[in-house]
């Protein structure tokens, strides 16, 4: 197994990511994070295939309100190392990498925002470390084990299955967002993943999705499952009017199923990647549950 | 000194009374010089139904499928579901948009509140043979859905909150409605309907920073459901009874009806955390539509047809 690690050239002139780059060593890789602002802690997690980029209109809105935000990429993702390894990839590792930064850090008081895959990890690590975390922001992403989120989902999970190395980052970013991408943003998205063998953590997502009762990430994500049922801190639920892999449907599950929680909010005109759609929406309303 | 007090305080009840019947002569001249309402039936080629000896204006798009009956807010006519309507047809849908009076070009026959809004909807629906509808009420209108939703829970397929929060609010006491006396109270009413001034203002603040360009044509849409006859007798009947609405706990008390609140994001007619609460008071989700302000359904038609295929499904 070889591990990438993307030149830092690739993110030299990125639009609207002007942040700093920080480090994080875990498990001998390199970890990549942002640490923008001071003031309580927001936890920005990313999911498939994504990384840090994708909060970049959303931490400046926080920061100018006082906040501290605080933005990894996952192992396989971002600026972060890459095994090239799809089998390197579980649930249980990219959980243990955040939880390890967040005890590095000293992450106390924080809100967690989720979206994605990020949902499955950042939510786990929440219920595991309450004691860390104060509240939650729950976009567009599931924790049901057992079945498969939808059709839409499925599709897409072949199509990953399909095409391996050769897998369409940036196009499947644009895909999942209402209003399409500008050619600069999309290229951002792919500035991670040059070769075939970066996109390992991205190829393993799909599979890492407990579909059936049997399968490795199933126990683990059900333990989420049942911690957010007597979740009663606040959590907000922030959704894309429009996600056609994630419904709004799941975002009424959250609200049920979890005692703190308020909303859903959805927002119309926004997909999947909502904070590609709406960037000023999502930060105002986890500004606004901050408040 | 006290004789000049005296002098003064008569000759200014004198101008003062003077400026009362030169007010009230030209009041009553304008009056006479303008014209008053005409029959709904001139201004608005229809479809319309009679419901309860009421002529109801409507407007309506697609032929079958589950319907949905949208309602407008103060003084919108259904026209203003002109974007939303199509979209929704395209989708499956039969649907209606009905003017309840004294708005649109419905027959203006009071009385004009919540009750008989809610019993012109039942009305309707039954003239029209539509069953288990989602109702789709805008601002003011929005009252109306929750009226429905309280009354006939299972008759109805949902109900669509769209930038009004349904609560009760204010109303001027009822001595206001004694002071609007002929023929100053006309004289203004055909001022303020007839400028194209107040209506610029109003519409750029109900559409937002994102509204269409406020062209003539537009103008006259707004304008001429004023001219319905009956009009200015009905927004007098209507003035001391404030914001039509409901409490807080009518809202708690919502069930087994499917609702969804939408708002405009940058609504400030009715403010978004207004709506906010009103969502959590009826248990719904709320869905944001980014860009749009009060006039939601007109800025942002497709948002708004997808929050009610949420509801109509």
């Amino acid at each position: 197994m070889e591990t990438v690690r993307a030149p830092d050239e690739a993110f030299a002139s990125l639009p609207d990511y002007p942040f700093e780059p920080h480090w994080f060593d875990h498990d001998g890789l390199r970890m990549h994070y942002l640490d923008e602002g001071a003031g309580d802690p927001v936890l920005l997690v990313h999911g498939e295939p994504t990384w840090s980029f994708l909060w970049r209109r959303i931490v400046p809105r926080l920061t100018a309100a006082g906040h501290r935000a605080v933005v990894p990429d996952h192992i396989g993702f971002g600026r972060s190392d890459k095994p090239d390894d799809v089998s390197w990839y579980t649930y249980d590792r990219h959980v243990t990498a955040l939880t390890a930064l967040a005890e590095a850090l000293d992450l106390r008081g924080l809100t967690v925002v989720v979206h994605d895959w990020g949902g499955p990890i950042g939510l786990r690590f929440a219920v595991e470390n309450e004691e860390r975390v104060e509240r939650l922001v729950i976009l567009d992403t599931g924790v049901a084990a057992g079945r498969a989120p939808s059709e839409t989902w499925l599709r897409f999970r072949d199509a990953v299955r399909n095409v391996g190395g050769g897998l369409d980052i940036g196009r499947l970013v644009a895909a999942g967002t209402a209003r399409g991408l500008a050619d600069e943003v999309r290229a951002a998205y792919d500035a991670p993943f040059p070769t075939p063998g970066s996109k390992a953590g991205a190829l393993a997502f799909p599979d890492l999705v407990p579909t059936e009762p049997e399968h490795p990430s199933a126990a683990a994500m059900t333990r989420v499952h049942e911690a957010l049922a007597s979740w009663h801190k606040p959590a907000l639920v922030v959704w894309g009017a429009d996600d056609a892999v994630l419904p709004p449907r799941f975002a009424d599950r959250f609200v049920e199923l979890i005692p703190g929680a308020t909303g859903p909010e959805l927002i119309a005109n926004a997909s999947h990647f909502l904070q590609e759609d709406a960037p000023d929406e999502v930060a105002a309303a986890i500004l606004r549950f901050l408040a | 000194m006290k004789a000049g007090l005296r002098r003064w305080g008569k000759r200014l009840g004198i101008a003062l009374l003077a400026l009362l019947a030169a007010l009230t002569l030209a009041s009553a001249g304008y009056d006479a010089a303008t014209s008053g309402g005409r029959p709904a039936r001139e201004l608005y080629a229809g479809p319309f139904v009679r419901v309860d000896g009421r002529l109801l204006a409507y407007s309506r798009w697609g032929t079958n499928g589950p319907p949905i009956l949208l309602l407008g807010g103060f003084i919108e006519p259904s026209d203003v579901w002109r974007k939303v309507g199509p979209l929704l047809a395209r989708a499956g849908h039969r649907v209606y948009a009905l003017d309840l009076p004294p708005f649109g070009y419905s027959e203006r026959k009071g009385p004009y509140d919540l009750a008989a809004w809610v019993d012109e909807v039942e009305g309707f629906e039954r003239a029209l043979g539509i069953t288990r509808p989602v109702v789709v009420g805008h601002s003011l209108g929005a009252a109306t859905a929750v009226g429905e939703a309280l009354r006939r829970p299972h008759a109805l397929s949902g109900i669509v909150l769209l930038d009004g929060d349904a609560l009760r609010a204010g109303g001027a006491p009822g001595w206001v409605g004694h002071l609007a006396l002929d023929p100053w109270f006309t004289a203004l009413y055909r001022l303020l309907t007839r400028s194209d001034l107040v209506f610029r203002k109003g519409l750029h603040q109900a559409y937002g920073p994102n509204g269409p360009p406020i062209t003539g044509a537009e103008l006259r849409r707004w304008q001429l459901p004023f001219r319905v006859a009956g009009t200015a007798q009905a927004f007098k009947e209507m003035l001391p009874n404030g914001i039509a609405g409901w409490t807080d706990a009518d809202l708690r008390r919502v069930h087994g009806v499917r609702v969804v609140v939408a708002w405009g994001a940058l609504d400030d007619v009715d403010s978004v955390a207004a709506g906010r609460r009103t969502a959590r008071l009826l248990r719904a989700p709320f869905v944001l539509l980014p860009r749009a302000g009060h006039l939601s359904m007109l800025v942002a038609p497709r948002g708004v047809a997808a929050a009610i295929e949420r509801v109509a499904g």
